[in-house]
C-alpha cells in the first residue's frame, strides 16, 4: 500500500480515527520513514493520541505533535505551533489525527493553504456501528459537512466498522457494503479495510487492502 | 436494531429519549458534553424540548418547572455544575418533583480537572443541599448498565416523586462500548398517575401547587415524616448490588462504577494467585446496600474499599460492617486511577500470606 508525506484522518465522532492514525503512522514508520502524529483533536477530552505519546516514542520513535506536555489535559481548544514542523518538512512524514465531525475538523481549515500544495492523502474513516453513520446517506452527509468545515477534499474512504471487543467479521462486511456504495456514489476510492489483528485470518478477500489494527486507546481495566 | 457502539454520554441521552424524556435542560461542562450535544440533535427529532440554559442554576430550576408540570425531564452535568445545582435539588426533593439528574464526575475540589473521579459520593448520597432529604443514587459500571439504569431512573423518579441521580465518572461518559437498546433491563412498576402536576386546573376542585414552603413548624415536621416514609419504602425496595465470588472469600473488595471494573480484574488475578477474594459492587449508592455485608460479615476476614477519591463510600461500608471486621481503604483523588498492583499488594498483606 502506498502513502503520501501527509495523511489526514477525518471522520464522524467516535469512528476510531485515533486508532487508525496511530496504526497508520506505525505502518509508515515500519517502511523506514521518519513520521510524526499531529494530534489536532480539540473536541474530545479523553482517548486522544497524546495519551500514548510516550509509548509511541519509546517503541517506534514516533513523536506526537500538536500539544505541549503541560497543557495535555487542559480543557482548552488550543493547538501548539510545533505542528508547523510537520506541515513544512520536506522529508518527515506526518499523520494528522483530526477531531470528530465538522466541529472537530474545523481547526484543519486554517492550514489548507499549506496542505493544498502538498498532495496530501485525506482518509475518511467510517464505522457503520455508530448510530449516526449507520447507512449510505448519513455517511455521505457527514463526509460533506466535514469537507466543508475542514476546507479539504476527502481522497480515500476507510472501512473501520467495528463493535469494540464484540467485533465480528459480519460487522466488517456490513460496513464494507455501505462503504462500497458510498464509493460508488461519490467516486471516492476505498483505501483499505481495517481489521483487528485477532480477526485477520477470518476475513475473506474483499478486493481491497486489509489493514491490521492494534489497539492503543485503552480503559484502565483493559491495560491490566 | 442490533447493538450499536456508543459513548457513555451518548447512551445516557438516547436511553432518556427512549424512556420518554422529552425535556432536557443543561449547561455544557466537560466530561459530559456529549449528553448535551446529543440532546440538542435528537430532541427536535422526537418533538421534545432541548434548552441550553445560561447556567446550571437556571437549568435545574427549568427542571423544577417541567417536572412540576408532570413532564419526564432530565439534566446532566459534571461535578462543579452539580454543586451549583444543589439549592434547586433540595427544592425538587422538598416539593417532591420527579426528575433525573446525571453527574459525570470529574476531579475536584473546585474546578479541579476533567479526568474521571469519584469525589461526589458524599454530595450525592448525603444531601448536597440543605434540609432532610434523600436522593436515589444509581451508579452504573458499563455503558449497557448506564442505558438500563437511566430508563429505570425515570420510573423510580415517577414512582417515588423524587429526583434520581445517575452517578458516573468521566471514564464512563467518554468510553465507548456496544449497547443494546432493544433489551433494556428494568423492573415492572406501578407508576401512579401524576394527579398532582400543574397542568391547568381543568375540572379539578383545587389548584395543584408545587411548593416546598411550609411556614408552620408542626406542618413542616409532619411533611418531613411523610417524606421519610417514602424514603423508607425506597430503602426497602430500591437496593441494588452485585456480588461476585463472595461465598468463600477471605478478602472482599468493595467498589462502584468505573473502578469496580478494575477491582473485578484484580479479584481474578488474586484468585489465580490462590487468594480467596470476592467483590461487592454497590449499584444503588443510596439506598446503600447493607445486605451483601450482612451476608458476608461472618465469613470474610476483611473488606478493602477502593475508590477514585480519598475515601467516601468507605464510611458506608464501615457502617454496614458495624466494626465486626476490619475495613481497609485504598483510593486516589484528582482523576487518577488506583493502581491494580497496589490493590494486589494490599490484598496479599490483608490475607497475611494465608491462601
Amino acid at each position: 500500500m502506498d502513502f503520501k508525506r501527509l495523511t489526514i484522518v477525518v471522520g464522524h465522532y467516535g469512528t476510531g480515527k485515533t486508532e487508525v492514525a496511530i496504526n497508520y503512522a506505525k505502518f509508515i514508520r515500519e517502511s523506514g520513514k521518519e513520521v510524526e502524529i499531529v494530534d489536532l483533536d480539540i473536541v474530545n477530552p479523553y482517548f486522544r493520541s497524546r495519551e500514548v505519546r510516550k509509548e509511541l516514542f519509546d517503541k517506534w520513535g514516533i513523536r506526537v505533535a500538536g500539544v505541549e506536555e503541560k497543557y495535555m489535559n487542559a480543557d482548552v481548544p488550543a493547538i501548539s505551533r510545533n505542528i508547523y514542523g510537520a506541515l513544512y518538512s520536506k522529508d518527515k512524514y506526518a499523520v494528522f489525527d483530526v477531531g470528530g465531525d465538522d466541529v472537530g475538523a474545523t481547526p484543519l481549515g486554517q492550514y489548507r493553504h499549506i496542505i493544498k500544495d502538498q498532495d496530501a492523502e485525506v482518509l475518511f474513516v467510517v464505522n457503520v456501528n455508530r448510530p449516526l453513520t449507520k447507512n449510505v446517506e448519513s455517511v455521505i452527509e457527514y463526509l460533506k459537512s466535514i469537507e466543508e468545515a475542514a476546507k479539504i477534499k476527502v481522497t480515500h474512504l476507510v472501512n473501520n466498522t467495528h463493535l469494540s471487543y464484540e467485533t465480528t467479521v459480519e460487522d466488517i462486511l456490513k460496513g464494507q457494503k455501505v462503504v462500497e456504495e458510498v464509493s460508488k456514489i461519490t467516486g471516492i476510492p476505498i483505501k483499505m479495510v481495517t481489521v483487528k489483528r485477532e480477526l485477520l485470518n477470518k476475513v475473506p478477500d474483499l478486493g481491497y487492502p486489509i489493514f491490521p489494527i492494534d489497539l492503543y486507546m485503552k480503559t484502565p481495566w483493559d491495560k491490566m | 436494531m442490533a447493538k450499536v457502539l456508543m459513548k457513555g454520554n451518548e447512551a445516557l441521552a438516547e436511553a432518556a429519549i427512549q424512556a420518554g424524556c422529552r425535556h432536557y435542560f443543561g449547561y455544557p461542562i466537560t466530561p459530559q458534553n456529549e449528553v448535551t450535544a446529543y440532546m440538542a440533535k435528537r430532541m427536535p427529532e422526537v418533538g421534545g424540548v432541548f434548552l441550553q440554559a445560561e447556567s446550571e442554576v437556571s437549568a435545574i430550576n427549568m427542571v423544577y418547572g417541567a417536572g412540576g408540570a408532570g413532564a419526564r425531564v432530565m439534566t446532566s452535568t459534571s461535578s462543579p455544575g452539580l454543586s451549583l445545582m444543589q439549592e434547586g435539588i433540595s427544592y425538587l426533593a422538598g416539593a417532591q418533583v420527579p426528575c433525573v439528574i446525571v453527574n459525570i464526575m470529574r476531579g475536584g475540589p473546585g474546578l479541579g480537572d476533567i479526568q474521571g473521579a469519584q469525589g461526589d459520593y458524599f454530595q450525592s448520597t448525603k444531601g448536597g443541599g440543605h434540609g432532610d432529604y434523600r436522593l436515589i443514587v444509581l451508579a452504573p459500571s458499563t455503558i449497557q448498565e448506564m442505558a438500563d439504569l437511566v430508563q429505570e431512573a425515570f420510573d423510580i423518579a415517577d414512582e417515588y416523586r423524587n429526583p434520581v441521580v445517575i452517578l458516573g465518572d468521566g471514564m464512563l461518559g467518554q468510553m465507548m462500548e456496544p449497547v443494546d437498546f432493544e433489551n433494556i433491563q428494568k423492573r415492572k412498576r406501578d407508576i401512579p398517575e401524576k394527579t398532582w402536576a400543574t397542568t391547568g386546573r381543568g375540572n379539578r376542585e383545587h389548584r395543584n401547587i408545587i411548593n416546598s414552603l411550609y411556614i408552620d413548624p408542626p406542618v413542616l415536621e409532619k411533611y418531613n415524616y411523610q417524606l421519610f416514609e417514602k424514603y423508607a419504602k425506597a430503602e426497602k425496595n430500591e437496593v441494588r448490588y452485585e456480588m461476585i465470588n463472595c461465598e468463600d472469600a477471605d478478602v472482599i473488595l468493595v467498589a462502584y462504577g468505573t473502578i469496580a471494573r478494575v477491582a473485578k480484574n484484580v479479584m481474578n488475578i488474586a484468585r489465580r494467585e490462590g487468594y480467596k477474594v470476592g467483590l461487592i459492587r454497590p449499584i444503588s449508592l443510596w439506598p446503600f446496600p447493607k445486605e451483601p455485608f450482612e451476608k458476608t460479615v461472618n465469613t470474610a476476614k476483611a473488606y478493602l474499599t477502593v475508590e477514585m477519591s480519598m475515601g467516601q463510600m468507605v464510611e458506608d461500608v464501615k457502617l454496614a460492617v458495624q466494626f465486626k471486621k476490619p475495613v481497609y481503604f485504598y483510593g486516589r483523588p484528582g482523576g487518577m486511577i488506583p493502581e491494580p498492583s497496589v490493590m494486589l499488594e494490599q490484598i496479599r498483606k490483608i490475607a497475611g500470606g494465608v491462601k
